[in-house]
């Protein structure tokens, strides 16, 4: 690490070395600016939550989906429960009524076949009417009688009626088929109902979990404990269904037996159809959830076009800020999910959810749309900005490089040429004194100085000997008050002869002959004033 | 030029003032220096007991007041480079290859113009 930090340090001092252009160095410094102003663009809009912004859309789109599946949901599975216990009411009063009328116990219709047929004859119609009127694809009412207690697995085996319709199909939900399910045929035939391919003339009860708990707990009145089953596979068939067992409890608390409706998976799945958001198919479920998954071969699930779900999976779920995650374990999906109140009372505690997902493929195709969006917005503004910072600095630098091209070619900038910043102006005068410096020093003169010099070099004839050795003594450095006692000439003399070598001159001052001599001088032709 | 000057100065100074003179040997006019007074002139003319003193600061100041005498005469007088005389202003003059006294002017026969007219 060490190491590394020294050989950038190097790399920093040797890049400092290096000499660099106005313009690339112009460039770097507009280009770092540039990176740092987006940075921090790019941090405030990921602070002001404008990338989080679908995540927030997801949200209230789900949000709002979740609220209408569960309302829709939830008002579904109640008017079902209600169907059921009233169902369950009307069934006890039927029940009750030809017992008292037989004078026989529950446990005596047991093995009593026609009793059993006369006790169903009464159910059917509160069964069928149920089915009619309710938002399901099947009813039933088992008593807790058998037609035969010695067969064996007499001890799950209820006698009962279960309707259901046969052809479901989302074209055809109004106009359903009735076909006889479970129960005592010689009523199929009365009704001119067709029995089921896979009929039975009992219910196996031990196919219902809880079912046979309900039936042997005593109750006051049926709704202080019902439930909807987990989803069971429909005995002998391919179907699969969740059912509501509600208990039909005698005035005196004997539990007769379990009625409800029945909702199967494909009932529910042409129910509840996915619903398509810009964010992919959204599938609603109505599941229970144990230690935090979703079980799905458990509940119901809705329309799974546009999805991979095949309603059989165990979703892990990780709770998210603004959407939770379900885990297959192959596949993920997203979405939200709120508690659902299906069952009451201590025989079904399981906790059943609505949840609207989505797959998180669809959802990640869609933010990845939106993100090439951004990126591609970024990295034109960018290249704007590039651009921008490559123009200013070109127009920035341009005075200055072709002013110094034109120094490079030892041409004299222009008094009215400027190039539009003060300090390079200031510059290029400075420069341009010193060049014309110089070039006194190499002895060019500029022309008029030339010439001016070349009259004063002639009038220089003009000065008589006694002149021209004062002008000596100047030309050597001396002062006036050094020449009397150089030349042996009173002060007076030493002033007029001064007099007369600045007007055969040509100068005003002795400062301006002095200024000559020294000009002369540097321009090396001194020699010439002798 | 200092020390030609002071070969040529006469002295006319008195126990109270300070006086040189300088004859021009062209035209014999004497130029006589600015007077400057002993600065001790009263007390030595009292206190006659401390002679020596005040002739030693008398002469001291002579010598400074000759310096000066020489300084002023040097705005006044020129050495002649052809017959080496001491000539005032007034005889010396410019003329157009050298300068020189009025007599040697007059002897070659060169035109000049005096110093001081």
């Amino acid at each position: 690490m060490l190491d590394k930090l020294k050989e950038l340090r190097m790399l920093n001092a040797f890049a400092k070395r290096q000499s660099m252009g106005m313009q690339r160095k112009l460039m770097f410094y507009w280009v770092s600016m540039i990176l740092v102003i987006f940075m921090a663009v790019i941090l405030l809009l990921f602070i002001a939550g404008v990338f989080s912004r679908d995540d927030e859309q997801l949200h209230e789109v789900m949000e709002l989906h979740l609220k209408n599946g569960q309302d829709h949901l939830g008002n579904h599975l109640e008017n079902l429960t209600a169907e059921g216990l009233n169902l369950s009411k009307e069934l006890s009063r039927e029940i009750e009524g030809i017992l008292m009328r037989e004078g026989v116990s529950l446990e005596e219709v047991n093995d009593n076949p026609e009793l059993l047929l006369r006790l169903q004859e009464v159910m059917y119609p509160l069964i069928s009417t149920t089915l009619q009127t309710g938002n399901c694809n099947g009813a039933y009412a088992i008593l807790n009688a058998t037609i035969n207690t010695k067969l064996d697995g007499a001890e799950h085996s209820r006698s009962g009626i279960h309707l259901r319709y046969s052809n479901l199909s989302t074209s055809s939900l109004i106009n359903q088929t009735v076909v006889y399910f479970r129960g005592i045929p010689d009523i199929a035939r009365q009704k001119d109902l067709e029995l089921h391919n896979r009929w039975n003339l009992e219910f196996d009860i031990d196919q219902i979990p809880g079912c046979q708990e309900l039936m042997n707990t005593p109750l006051e009145r049926p709704a202080e404990c019902y439930f909807w089953s987990r989803r069971i596979n429909l005995k002998d068939t391919w179907e699969s269904a969740m059912l509501l067992c509600v208990p039909i409890v005698g005035s005196d608390g004997t539990v007769y037996g379990v009625c409800g409706v029945e909702i199967s998976a494909l009932y529910f799945q042409f129910s509840y159809p996915t619903v398509e958001t810009q964010f992919g198919s959204a599938v609603t479920v109505l599941a229970p959830v144990q230690d935090n998954r979703l079980l799905l071969s458990d509940g119901l699930t809705g329309s799974v076009n546009g999805t991979y779900l095949d309603g059989l999976e165990t979703l892990l779920i990780h709770q998210g800020r603004y959407y939770n995650e379900y885990d297959t374990g192959a596949e993920q999906y997203i979405g939200l999910h709120q508690n659902l109140l299906i069952s009451k009372g201590e025989v079904e505690d399981d906790i059943w959810v609505v949840a609207i997902m989505i797959p998180q493929n669809s959802y990640t195709a869609y933010t990845v749309d939106k993100q090439k969006t951004w990126i591609m917005i970024a990295l034109m503004l960018f290249l704007v900005l590039l651009s921008l910072a490559f123009f200013l600095t070109r127009k920035f630098v341009r005075p200055i490089t072709d002013s110094l091209k034109r120094f490079q070619q030892e041409e004299t900038l222009e008094p009215g040429v400027f190039s539009g910043i003060s300090e390079v102006d200031e510059l290029a005068e400075f420069l341009n004194a010193r060049a014309r410096s110089q070039r006194l020093e190499q002895g060019e003169l500029p022309p008029n100085i030339a010439e001016l010099f070349d009259q004063f070099i002639e009038r220089k004839c003009l000065l008589t000997e006694a002149e021209r050795n004062i002008l000596r003594y100047y030309i050597d450095g001396y002062e006036i008050a050094d020449i009397p006692e150089l030349a042996f000439i009173s002060m007076s003399t030493v002033r007029k002869h001064n007099r007369k070598i600045y007007e055969k001159l040509g100068v005003s001052s002795r400062d301006e002959l002095m200024l000559y001599i020294d000009l002369i001088r540097r321009c090396g032709r001194l020699q010439e004033l002798f | 030029m200092m020390n030609l000057l002071s070969g040529h100065m006469e002295d006319w100074s008195t126990p109270q003032y300070f006086c040189f003179a300088i004859r021009c040997e062209v035209c014999g006019e004497f130029w006589y220096s600015s007077s400057i007074p002993f600065s001790k002139a009263a007390q030595a003319a009292d206190c006659l007991e401390k002679k020596e003193l005040y002739d030693a600061i008398y002469q001291r100041e002579k010598v400074r007041a000759k310096l000066a005498a020489g300084k002023e005469a040097r705005e006044l007088f020129s050495q002649c480079p052809i017959c080496g005389r001491l000539v005032c202003d007034s005889c010396f003059l410019i003329c157009d290859e050298i300068d020189m006294c009025r007599e040697c002017a007059c002897r070659m026969k060169e035109r000049g113009e005096p110093v001081m007219p």
